[in-house]
């Protein structure tokens, strides 16, 4: 009876052993440099794979492999030529485009005048969740087949980065028509790599196009999105080599992310800003000296030291430094206990205590402590409400249940939008629906234009009319962290934190 | 006959069951605190998209009715579309459907493999030290979180001694082979747990049959060891095995949730959190609706082997 458990075991263990022999070492290996894929750990699938039905600000990474955009912008996000070679504004309320000629869209439909017309329609029209991007478009003439001009209805400076972003991705006519109206199934554009298969949740498979425009472009052979929305599983993925990009790395984990051998880290600042919402037509946060007082007893080094591990840059306003429109010097959060008692005790306000709603992930609650401890100091009590992130949103902007959110603001291409949609009376993510006061005229000024710097003026202005009302409090810009395997070369962020993988090579 | 009749019984009773089931998620999910229309709209929630959404959901009919229609469209296979998507919810759980599967098999068979004969060996060495490592064993084996077990299998195997490929690997479509190799460490993250009660159940019942008057009787006839064991004590304890087994795979479906995360698997228990998150509720009550169809299933042929094994029963 030993004998036959001893056998048992010694047969067990012969199999685990050839079992992993067999196993060899994962994907990827094998092929040729040239041929390779390039696997990519995504936090998030698409929520739709047609630029005009997605709703989440994941979905660019896996839709700029598929698209090209009209226009395109560098890794400080000013403007730069796209599928539009050029452009011109004849008047303030007309925007001419010159588009690049020899343009195919990967199913062979050629990309021309008529092609940006029916895009540009298709994104104002039905079933479209952009419409309000382009709500400054009242239409769009064919000039040639390489020029195009969107006549507006109002000066629109924001309406060029806007282009760059989903109203920009064209997709071609042809398969639009075919697959009645929704891509989402069967995406075709201009972009550097063609669909290959999409099972959601899973992954999202690409090849490179090999009717691509820019044949100087450095591309690799294939990218799989492979989504993995678990932070732990997509490190230890890209650890163990199953992954050669790992996407969303947690400021917790960069650590040792960055001593693992075999894997580097790349850190970037980006537009997405951690923040407190606020609604000024609440009663206990009505007051901008209250509000003020509230800004001024946030440490936001401490912050960032403590919650967010020193991965990012404490947060002035709504646009981030190293940007061409970040705010002027005059725009500093500062930490000042004794000028937040004194705001407080001059609107005649004691022992102040409200409600503030928070996503209800452990970083976020971690913020929110800090936050209770370091109002707590001014003698202002605040109730952590911790809510499920779609909770959390729909208790703070449409139940306006509390006063406060702690979130995020992912940003937008345009920081004018990013102004418009946060403090202008009509913007969603403005509760208290009264404009900042002096945000319309500083908008204005910014819209005039779509020359960045004529636009500097206006944004700086919005930056002081924000500053001053203190509508939120801005606390952290959260460094965009993505691991990469050491063979990755040429990878490239941008201020968006939404890579788009041109010039990725493996070394 | 008699086999057929005791499965069309077992099949009818499970039917209210399921029905019930599916009523019950179908009211619980619109608890969930949250509107779909926000979920949906996401980034670009404006209040214009928002009511567009809410239209185009057809959230206003009232929830019976609501219920009918969807039990209506179940029944002939159709289980509607997803509110996130559009695309069609059977094809959706078809596509996530057989890694869960081929995960919890496993795992089961992991469970089988190890629970069992470490229960059979455990109690003929009842009170030996060898009894209590295992006994004591299995208790840490129920105590461990699955996920930790998982996540320390991906340290020591796969990151520090590289047997095992990491998670997120290989998909079935590409290359099969290596898919069900990257489902050994998942397997045994689930199974491990399972194994362990499967130990504790069969070893008390076989210590209960081992000291029992026909036992003594076959030693005394001269029978060997192996025959008492295995042929006449374990089949004796059957029964508490195969209730064991049977409430085993409702925990194995509940703990793919957790393992399929810790493992990058995208099986159904993954797009059971990404709808739930998302308030998608057909995508929610198509899950829960499989889920309880194999429970259901299960407890059938638990059911029907009570019968086979024990033919007392009636």
């Amino acid at each position: 009876m030993i004998r036959r458990t001893r056998a048992g075991g010694v047969a067990a263990a012969i199999l685990l052993v050839l079992l992993a022999a067999c196993g060899g070492g994962g994907g990827g290996g094998g092929a040729g440099d040239a041929d390779r894929t390039l696997r990519v750990a995504a936090a998030a699938d698409a929520s739709s794979l047609d630029p005009i039905r997605g709703n989440a600000g994941t979905d660019h990474v896996l839709l700029y492999p598929l698209y090209d955009t009209l226009i395109s912008f560098n890794e400080t996000l000013e403007p730069k030529p796209g599928l539009a070679e050029s452009w011109t504004q004849p008047s303030d309320t007309e925007l001419t485009l010159t588009l690049r000629q020899g343009v195919t869209f990967q199913d062979g439909t050629p990309f021309d005048g008529e092609a940006v017309k029916f895009n540009i329609e298709r994104a104002k029209g039905e079933g479209s969740n952009i419409q309000a991007d382009l709500a400054s478009v009242d239409a769009v003439t064919v000039d040639s087949p390489s020029q195009v001009t969107l006549k507006l209805n109002r000066p629109d400076g924001s309406l060029l980065m806007v282009l760059s972003d989903r109203a920009g991705m064209m997709v071609s006519p042809t398969a639009a028509e075919a697959a009645d109206g929704d891509l989402s199934l069967k995406p075709v554009g201009a972009g550097g790599w063609s669909f290959v298969e999409w099972k959601r949740g899973s992954v999202l498979k690409v090849k490179k196009y090999d009717g691509y425009w820019d044949d100087d472009s450095t591309r690799v052979a294939a990218i799989d999105f492979n989504i993995i929305p678990e932070p732990k599983t997509r490190i230890t993925s890209l650890r163990s080599g199953q992954q050669d990009v790992a996407m969303e790395i947690s400021p917790s984990d960069a650590d040792g992310l960055e001593k693992a051998s075999g894997v580097a880290l790349d850190a970037a600042p980006r537009v997405n800003v951690h923040q407190v919402y606020v609604n000024r037509a609440s009663e206990e946060l009505g007051d901008p000296k209250v509000r003020k007082a509230l800004s001024l007893a946030i440490d936001r080094e401490t912050l960032l030291k403590s919650a967010y591990f020193g991965r990012g840059k404490v947060a002035d306003g709504i646009i981030p430094p190293d940007y061409w429109a970040e705010p002027p010097a005059s725009v500093k959060s500062t930490f000042d206990l004794d000028e937040a008692k004194k705001l407080l005790a001059d609107a005649g306000v004691e022992g102040l205590e409200f409600d503030m709603i928070a996503n209800a992930d452990s970083a976020t609650t971690r913020v929110a402590e800090i936050l209770k401890e370091q109002w707590a100091e001014i003698g202002v009590t605040v109730n952590i409400v911790p809510r499920e992130i779609v909770q959390a949103s729909n208790d703070y902007f449409n139940d306006r249940k509390a006063p406060a959110l702690l979130s995020q603001w992912t940003g937008r291409p345009d920081p004018a939008l990013s102004y418009r949609l946060n403090f202008a009376a009509e913007g969603y993510f403005n509760t208290s629906a009264e404009a900042v006061p002096g945000i319309d005229d500083a908008l204005k000024v910014a819209d005039a234009s779509t020359e960045i710097d004529a636009r500097k003026p206006g944004l700086d202005q919005a930056a002081e009319a924000v500053f001053a009302d203190t509508p939120f409090f801005p606390l952290v810009f959260q460094d965009s962290l993505i691991g990469l395997r050491d063979n990755v070369k040429g990878f490239e962020g941008n201020l968006l934190g939404k890579p788009k993988f041109m010039g990725v090579s493996f070394g | 006959m008699k086999f057929f009749k005791v499965a069309g019984l077992s099949l009818a009773s499970a039917i209210p069951t399921l029905l019930l089931a599916t009523f019950i998620v179908f009211f619980l999910q619109r608890l969930i605190p949250g509107d779909p229309a926000v979920a949906i709209a996401g980034d670009y929630a404006t209040p214009e998209n928002l009511a567009r959404i809410r239209a185009d959901l057809g959230l206003d009919q009232p929830l019976f009715a609501q219920y009918l229609t969807w039990a209506g469209n179940a029944f002939t296979g159709d289980l509607g579309t997803s509110f996130q998507s559009g695309e069609s919810i059977s094809a959706l759980v078809l596509d996530r459907l057989p890694i869960t599967l081929i995960l919890t098999t496993m795992a089961l068979l992991v469970s089988i493999l190890i629970g069992l004969p470490a229960g059979v060996l455990a109690a003929q060495k009842v009170d030996t030290s060898f009894d209590r490592f295992l006994t004591t064993g299995a208790t840490f084996g129920i105590a461990i979180p699955n996920f930790w077990l998982g996540m320390m299998l991906i340290i020591v195997f796969s990151l520090g001694l590289g047997w095992f490929p990491g998670p997120g690997g290989v998909r079935f479509a590409d290359d099969p082979g290596q898919a069900m190799f990257g489902l050994v460490l998942p397997a045994l993250a689930l199974g491990l747990v399972g194994a362990a009660e499967i130990c504790r159940q069969v070893r008390s019942a076989m210590v209960e049959n081992l000291s029992t008057d026909y036992v003594r009787t076959h030693r005394a006839k001269g029978l060997s060891n192996r025959s008492i064991v295995w042929k006449h004590a374990l089949k004796n304890s059957s029964l508490p095995f195969a209730t064991i087994v049977g409430l085993q795979v409702s925990r194995l479906i509940g703990g793919a949730v957790v393992v399929e995360a810790v493992f990058g698997l995208s099986g159904i228990g993954s797009l059971a959190v990404e709808a739930t998150n998302q308030r998608d509720y057909g995508v929610i009550q198509a899950v829960v609706l499989i889920a309880a169809v194999l429970v259901l299933a299960t407890n059938v042929i638990v059911d029907i082997s009570y019968r086979l094994l024990d033919p007392r029963i009636s």
